[in-house]
């Protein structure tokens, strides 16, 4: 059974959409949605969270209905989320902020509570921490928080907006891990502008532009779709759709490859790029 | 318990606190001139206060918690409507108005401010995420009152001089203020995932 | 060197903020009930309901205070506080920006309240006293605006501007004629020497909140001058009015 299936989802906001048509199956393993800024992934991470409303088409979230209220319940007490752009209390200490998330996840019994809010600041490294103000903590401790704060409960689906931004390298690699050896095996719905979070982290990878699915596949078969249109040149190639020079002083090409030139082997980076090529040429035009 | 003080802890009440504050001090040194006045500027205080208790910085973050909007932000308002009527009666009590009639009507437009102050903050709440209803709410329901002055003498909220029907029109007006507030705050606390389509009462069998 | 680069930045940005500022939906509900004041005179005549002119226009000033309050209080509740602190151009020259832009609604205001002032005179017999009461009204919106900007430098609370503006409302009506309501800013006088005298005062209150403005978090030249001659003139004609 899939934990999360979107069926001809759509989203407007004013004239604008956000999400046309969206049709999605998740199964339980870490899925990456990637796309750009404005691509409507938070759009559709608040609807698997149960904080927005599709105005057309149907989801199911844990085999039941967000819009039903009994259902809605049952769903919101397995779930964990981390918004984009997470609210504290800042004159809270970290502990009392997550002991009030239990309370309102309804984890009544104190002692219980207590241990629960423990392991998982525990979890994510904030044990030395937890006794401190919130408006004193950093920015990377307040996104632990945030997370902290979702893994409450043991959720059976968890969902991630953004949340590595603003990680240093270091953090960033202590949130895979995190992720990755989630001792419940959670269903993981990650959102970020990334790739190498994606071909790190994702077992599968969901390609969003425009309020549509662009992609959904592995990292792999995504890097395979820019296989044989890419091609590294010591001189800038105008033919192609994105070049930049690399680190090596040499121009990395994505597009149509000339005949003559030699192709290497592509990486996410590469297809993301190349499936959102045509975003970036329109804009630059 | 817990929730209470978690809640408490949690709600922005320095506005409210501070509004009861002078209102008291109004009503303590306000020794000439009418009853009223005092009590009036300590409505229009408290209920701009009441206002700021929907304010949630981490509303996004509790949005998914299985203690709806609606138990979350009536705990907050529950408490700040019963700070306020405690907070009308000491006013009231303080000032001693002329009977029973213009204390009733005091206590009325308490509570049509009040209410009216929820219901925008409620409705400017969640339009902006639940951060901005405060800011909005007492200037738009000070506006609303003395919109109100160019009404027909009957549908005043602050009518000057004799007033057809006496305390007890009046009193209707403030409750039906006080209504209509109340009716926006209940709709602007529905569940964030229902919506026309997909909110159904009834569900096809499988 | 700073001094010329603020210059056309200063500029643009007392034109950004005076747009902010006229299209404001608090000021723009002053407008309205601006409005409604004009409407009740232009129906009764100006013997019967010329007050509400004064009323009407007179209560712009509140509204226009808690608007000058609120885009004060933008960057606090943006939480760029800091983030503004570490921009080249210095706060006091924001905060002066904001303070200039204040003349947007109030070049709005002078407009309609000279067509109005206008089409009274041509009807009615407006006595000298009317008129100084009339041109008194640009003056106050200048002052509680200036307070605003001025309150949310000093106290960072949304609540303090609505909870002001709601104690000028009831104050004002003076069913107690002592010298010194005269004094409250949306008060209007009733002789021609006071009429006279509030017009210094009105200005002395403006700028001496502008000084008191500018003067969060470092008191500058500027700030200590606006204060000083505003507190000078607030307690020479405050002293005329009540003597
Ligand atoms: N609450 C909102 N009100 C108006 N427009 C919105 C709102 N949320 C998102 N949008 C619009 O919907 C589109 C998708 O936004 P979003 O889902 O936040 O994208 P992403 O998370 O991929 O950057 C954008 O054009 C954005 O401006
Ligand atoms: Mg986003």
């Amino acid at each position: 059974m899939s934990s999360l299936s979107l069926e001809n989802v759509g989203k407007k906001f004013g004239s604008t959409p956000a999400l046309a048509g969206v049709r999605l199956e998740v199964e339980p393993s870490v899925t990456g949605l990637l796309g750009p800024n404005g691509a409507g992934k938070t759009t559709l991470l608040r609807m698997a969270a149960t904080v927005l409303a599709p105005d057309s088409g149907r989801i199911r979230i844990l085999g039941r209905d967000p819009a039903h209220p009994h259902e809605r319940v049952e769903i919101r007490r397995r779930l964990g989320y981390v918004p984009q752009e997470p609210g504290f209390y800042r004159n809270f200490t970290a502990f009392d902020f997550v002991d009030y998330v239990a309370v309102l996840k309804d984890i009544a019994e104190r002692r219980r509570r207590h241990d629960e809010v423990r392991k998982v600041l525990d979890y994510v490294g904030l044990r030395d921490h937890a006794h401190q103000r919130i408006k004193a903590l950093s920015g990377g401790m307040r996104q632990r928080l945030a997370l902290a704060q979702a893994l409450l409960g043991d959720p059976e689906l968890l969902i991630l907006d953004e949340a590595t931004a603003g990680l240093d390298p270091e953090q960033r690699l202590r949130f895979r891990e995190m992720i990755s050896v989630l001792p419940q095996r959670p269903t993981v719905l990650i959102s970020t502008h990334q790739t190498d979070d994606v071909s790190a982290l994702c077992q599968r990878v969901v390609v969003l532009i425009a309020g549509t699915i662009r992609f959904d596949g592995t990292p792999a078969e995504l890097a395979a779709t820019a296989s044989d249109r890419v091609w590294v040149d010591a001189d800038r190639d105008e033919r192609a759709a994105v070049s930049w020079r690399t680190s090596a002083g040499q121009f990395r090409h994505i597009g149509e490859r000339p005949a003559d030139a030699q192709s290497v082997t592509p990486t996410v980076d590469d297809a993301y790029l190349l499936l959102s090529g045509a975003d970036i040429s329109a804009r630059s035009s | 318990m817990t929730r209470w003080r978690y809640t408490w802890r949690a709600t922005h009440v320095a506005p409210w606190l501070l509004g009861a504050a002078i209102s008291l001090l109004l009503a303590l040194v306000h020794s000439h001139g009418p009853v009223a006045a005092p009590l009036q500027i300590g409505a229009f205080l408290l209920g701009a206060g009441a206002g700021f208790v929907t304010d949630d910085p981490a509303a996004e973050t509790l949005a998914p918690s299985p203690t709806t909007l609606r138990a979350r932000q009536g705990l907050r308002v529950a408490g700040a409507a019963l700070a306020t009527a405690l907070a009308a009666v000491v006013l009231a009590s303080l000032a001693r108005p002329s009977g029973i009639g213009e204390a009733g009507a005091l206590v009325a437009m308490t509570a049509g401010i009040l209410g009216l102050n929820l219901g925008v903050s409620g409705v400017a709440g969640r339009r902006r995420g639940w951060r901005h209803g405060g800011l909005v709410s007492g200037p738009a329901v000070l506006f609303v009152v003395i919109a109100s002055s160019a009404l027909p003498p009957q549908w005043r909220l602050l009518p000057t001089g004799d007033i057809p029907g006496g305390w007890p029109a009046i009193c209707t007006r403030w409750a039906l203020a006080s209504l209509l507030g109340l009716l926006l705050l209940a709709y602007s606390l529905r569940d964030p995932a229902r919506s026309a389509v997909n909110a159904r009462w009834w569900r096809p069998t499988a | 060197m700073r001094a010329v680069s603020a210059g056309p930045g200063l500029a643009q940005l007392v034109l950004l903020e005076g747009r902010r500022l006229a299209l404001h939906p608090l000021f723009l509900a002053g407008v309205v009930v601006a409005a409604g004041g004009c409407a009740a005179f232009l129906a009764r005549g100006w013997s019967t309901s010329g007050w509400t002119v004064y009323a009407g226009f007179a209560l712009m000033a509140p509204f226009t205070m808690v608007a000058t309050n609120v885009v004060t209080l933008r960057d606090h509740r943006a939480d760029t506080v800091e983030q503004h602190e570490a921009l080249p151009m210095p706060v006091s020259t924001r905060v002066g920006a904001l303070l200039t832009a204040i003349l947007a609604p109030t070049l709005l205001t002078v407009a309609g309240l000279g067509a109005v002032t206008a089409y009274a005179a041509s009807r009615f017999a407006l006595d000298e006293v009317d008129l100084l009461v009339l041109a008194s009204l640009p003056l106050i919106m200048t002052a509680l605006a200036a307070l605003g900007v001025a309150l949310a430098r000093w106290m960072p609370s949304a609540f303090v501007a609505p909870a002001l503006a709601v104690a000028f409302y009831f104050w004002t009506p003076g069913d107690d004629p002592s010298a010194w309501r005269v004094l409250m800013p949306l008060n209007s006088a009733d002789d021609t020497g006071a009429a006279v005298m509030r017009l210094p005062y009105l200005l002395g209150l403006t700028l001496l909140f502008a000084g008191a403005a500018l003067a969060q978090p470092q008191r500058s030249r500027t700030s200590v001058l606006l204060a000083l001659v505003g507190a000078a003139l607030v307690t020479l004609s405050a002293a005329a009015v009540l003597t």
